[in-house]
């Protein structure tokens, strides 16, 4: 065997880590603030689906919830600025409210009085918020006098300020969660970072995410170019190549069963980095999960970063998934799969594939690569599978 | 200059099927499989509920599907999530 296969171009990677501290960077804002408010409304919608059937929705609670997304779409046309100040004027008020939609009641006890998956409100603000005071501000700012009725359930989510701007930036290094692409493809989610668990690709830093993502469902070669930020994102040769294509599990298109939709990149070693990004407040974090896989749990919670829906939360529905999913004109059976249901709207949506899902506690322990999704319901590889069909372990 | 020997990148994935233990609901589930995927308008078959009071779920492509479909097999509940179609993402 060839002692090493280390291009002209790529360097090994060197064995020691980077620090792994919580890092944070500025944020060159590619997108003004209005738009935050518009995501925040596409948000509302996404969770309306989720409501009860319109009959058991009670007039109060469906006048509060008329009224506050009527006074958010004035916000974001501008008609209502003497109404309310911009959000970092006013999160005492309306300017901490950035999103409404319709639910069930949590099951975390807020609200004692209220019956478990009754309907309910949801509010998404930007600063956490007493209950009461939250009925004042809908019921004095915003019109929705039915707010003050306690019967009306209200859900308070504190999202943050939602950004507007999804993970399609140049970030160096680049992190997990972010856009990367094959390139012939348009854009998908960077997982994490990897290593191979036999020579010689124990000594490469890889970057993980799917087949479809990285190598182009089955269309491309080893050597193969990957762009950070994927091509749809303005990503090109040769100063947003981060990697290169290593290996891939190819997608069986034939009708017999697939288990994995997973692809390694090459990746120079000052080009990525560990961890896992999000935006909060304007600023680019980094976060880290854990290393070690656990096994699917049904009702377990879970979240992931993701180039489009970024950082969401979800619950695990089910372990042992059999699918059929689309790519373009094809499909392919996918057995053995996790599936998972967003909590406050959607968990995914084009282009968060690739991106790794971990337990939604302090472990933070990696459970499963996002590949696929339909009507609210998102599909991932069992990362246990993905391991062992790339023969690598994750460092994240 | 000399080019780097190339590699295969891609490299399937077979494992051994799994022999473990599983639930019966699972057990039924995975007998019954096939023939609920090849219902109309069934994208998906699954497994879900808590211990003890599992149920298969049916991924479908539409509300219309509902009407096809078994309220139970073999004893095991059967569920329905609309998913529509199943993309990859």
């Amino acid at each position: 065997m060839a002692e090493e296969h280390a291009g002209d171009e790529l360097e090994i990677p060197p064995e020691e880590e980077s620090g792994g501290e919580e890092a944070a960077v500025s944020f060159e804002a590619e997108e003004p603030e209005p738009a935050a408010a518009v995501r925040g409304l596409a948000l509302a919608e996404e969770a309306a689906p989720e409501a009860a059937p319109s009959d058991e929705v009670s007039g109060a609670l469906a006048s509060v919830h008329r009224a506050v997304s009527a006074a958010l779409e004035r916000k974001v046309a501008g008609e209502g600025a003497e109404a309310f100040a911009a959000p970092e004027d006013d999160l005492e008020g309306p300017g901490n409210v950035v999103g409404v939609g319709l639910g069930y009641v949590d099951q975390d006890p807020l609200m004692p009085s209220a019956e478990p998956a009754a309907p309910a409100l949801n509010l998404y603000v930007v600063e956490p918020v007493s209950e009461e005071r939250a009925r004042a501000v809908l019921a004095e700012t915003m019109g929705a006098e039915a707010a003050r009725d306690e019967s009306v359930p209200i859900n308070v989510w504190v999202t943050g300020v939602i950004e507007a701007q999804p993970h399609r930036f140049r970030m160096r290094p680049a992190p997990g969660g972010i856009s990367v692409g094959h390139v012939r493809i348009t854009a998908g989610t960077l997982g994490c970072l990897a290593r191979g668990l036999n020579p010689p690709r124990d000594r490469r830093r890889l970057i993980l995410s799917n087949n479809h993502v990285l190598a182009n469902s089955n269309d491309a070669r080893f050597g193969d170019s990957i762009f950070q930020p994927g091509p749809l994102d303005g990503g090109v040769s040769p100063p947003d190549r981060i990697a290169i294509l290593e290996r891939f599990v190819p997608i069986d298109f034939g009708g017999g069963p697939n288990l994995v939709d997973c692809a390694t990149g090459w990746a120079w070693p000052d080009r990525v980095q560990v961890g896992q990004v999000f935006v909060r407040n304007g600023q680019r974090r980094i976060f880290r999960t854990g290393a070690t896989p656990i096994p699917c749990g049904r009702e377990l919670l879970v979240g992931k970063s993701g180039r489009t829906t970024q950082l969401t939360q979800g619950r695990i529905i089910d372990c042992n998934a059999t699918v059929t999913v689309r790519y373009g004109s094809r499909t392919a059976l996918f057995r053995d799969q996790i599936s998972i249901r967003g909590l406050a709207g959607l968990f995914s949506a084009g282009g968060d594939s690739g991106s790794l899902i971990w337990s939604w506690d302090p472990r933070r322990a990696p459970v499963g690569l996002l590949f696929a999704g339909g009507g609210g319901v998102t599909f991932a590889n069992k990362i246990g599978h993905v391991l062992r069909a790339l023969d690598i372990r994750l460092e994240t | 200059m000399p080019k780097p020997p190339r590699e295969t990148a891609a490299v399937p994935y077979d494992p051994p099927p799994d022999e473990g233990p599983r639930s019966r609901a699972l057990a039924v589930k995975e007998r019954h499989e096939r023939e609920l995927l090849e219902l109309p308008g069934v994208e998906g078959v699954g497994l879900t509920g808590r211990e003890g009071h599992e149920a298969i779920l049916l991924y479908l492509h539409d509300e219309d599907a509902r009407s096809g479909v078994p309220s139970e097999v073999e004893g095991v509940p059967v569920t329905c999530e609309v998913t529509g179609p199943i993309e990859a993402q």
